[in-house]
This record gives C-alpha cells, sequence and structure tokens, in this order.
C-alpha cells in the first residue's frame, strides 16, 4: 500500500465499461519505496469517497479489485483509506523510504 | 495507471498472433517515460490518455492471447486540479508539483 495525497481527478467519456460510474483520482505518492515506479504521480479508482487534497491509502494490485468489490475492473490502483493522522518514527524505520514527490505529510514523531 | 499522451502509433507487419488488428499507441508520460499500449477505444496522436499495466488488466480487457500489458483503459477528458482548476495541460510532472520539477 502506498501513502499520497489526491491532487486531482480526473474524468474521461470513452472508458473502459467497467469503469462507468467510477472516481479516477491522481495520487502524489509522499514515500514510496519501490524505485522502479518513475512517475510521481499514478490514478486510482476511488473506494471510500476521498476527495482533492485529502491524505490517503492506496492499494495495488489484485486487493484494489477487490476492494471494489469486483475482480473484474482492469484497474492496478484503489483508494483504499482515507488518513486522519500519522505518526512516523524519527528515523523514519529502518526502511530505505524514499521521497517521490511532495512535501511530507503533517504527522507525530515519536 | 499512469497518465500520458499519445506520442505515436506501431505497426509491423510481422507480429506475434494475438496481435492481429490491434492498435498500438505509444505514450508518453510527463517524465518522459514512453510505453506502447494497446488500444481499442479509438484514441488517437495527443490525446491524453489512462494506462493501465498488468496481466489481469490484459485479460479483462483485450484477451490473454494478446503479448502486451500495458493498455489504454480511457481517453481523458479533463484534469481537475486541487490548485488550478481545469488542467488543459500537461499531467504532473516528474517529481511531483511540490519538487519544482
Amino acid at each position: 500500500m502506498i501513502l499520497g495525497r489526491v491532487v486531482g481527478e480526473v474524468w474521461a467519456t470513452k472508458k473502459h465499461s467497467a469503469l462507468d460510474g467510477r472516481k479516477l483520482l491522481v495520487i502524489e505518492p509522499y514515500l514510496w519505496y519501490a524505485p522502479s515506479h518513475e512517475v510521481a504521480h499514478l490514478v486510482a479508482v476511488d473506494a471510500v469517497g476521498a476527495g482533492v487534497g485529502e491524505d490517503v491509502i492506496v492499494c495495488m494490485g489484485d486487493p484494489a479489485r477487490r476492494s471494489l468489490g469486483t475482480t473484474s475492473m482492469p484497474i492496478e490502483a484503489a483508494v483504499c483509506a482515507i488518513v486522519d493522522r500519522l505518526e512516523l518514527a524519527r528515523d523514519r524505520g529502518a526502511r530505505p523510504l524514499t521521497f517521490v514527490g511532495g512535501r511530507a505529510p503533517e504527522h507525530d514523531s515519536v | 495507471m499512469r497518465l500520458g499522451r499519445v506520442v505515436g502509433s506501431v505497426w509491423g507487419a510481422k507480429h506475434a498472433a494475438g496481435l492481429d488488428g490491434a492498435k498500438l499507441l505509444v505514450v508518453e508520460d510527463a517524465g518522459g517515460g514512453r510505453v506502447t499500449a494497446i488500444d481499442k477505444l479509438g484514441a488517437g496522436v495527443g490525446d491524453r490518455v489512462l494506462v493501465a499495466h498488468g496481466t489481469r488488466v490484459r485479460d479483462l480487457t483485450v484477451g490473454e492471447t494478446v503479448a502486451l500489458k500495458d493498455v489504454v483503459v480511457a481517453v481523458i477528458d479533463g484534469v481537475y486540479d486541487a490548485g488550478d482548476g481545469v488542467d488543459a495541460g500537461e499531467p504532473f510532472a516528474r517529481g511531483g508539483r511540490g519538487a519544482g520539477a
């Protein structure tokens, strides 16, 4: 799962029929430890009613489809949670976290 | 999924059997990265599109016999941007808007 901020919303008339009625959100990831993803944005289907400006958790792959209650939607990413509060260790833990874009989200250090 | 712009199309007379009749588009994202994606929606050069990647995506959209895993799943009409209202320009640049890229 990826932590990111919703920075935009996409609309499209011509699209795969399984995407009809779904909200497509542009996500800017904060911290991402998979450097193979080089672009600073991704598009995720909304599953929780998130909007522009909110910090969210994005899940990827098959769990993303399942979080939308289907396995037959041609997508890779879904917004599955809206962040209320974030707590990070001062050294951000042991993982080699990398900034992909944007500022670090507001958080409490412990 | 990623946003990108169609910058060209590809065709090869000799191709894998599953690609018969397929339309292949070269899609470039804001960072300059390019993928070749299969299109069934009728996107053309200059259109902004949403490209999804993966085996399951491919199976659900164009069938299991296609030897390609990037698929155009939407032709973008517009992007509502948090700061600027309707954005008719490029998708977001590499490094994010906050990184000054």
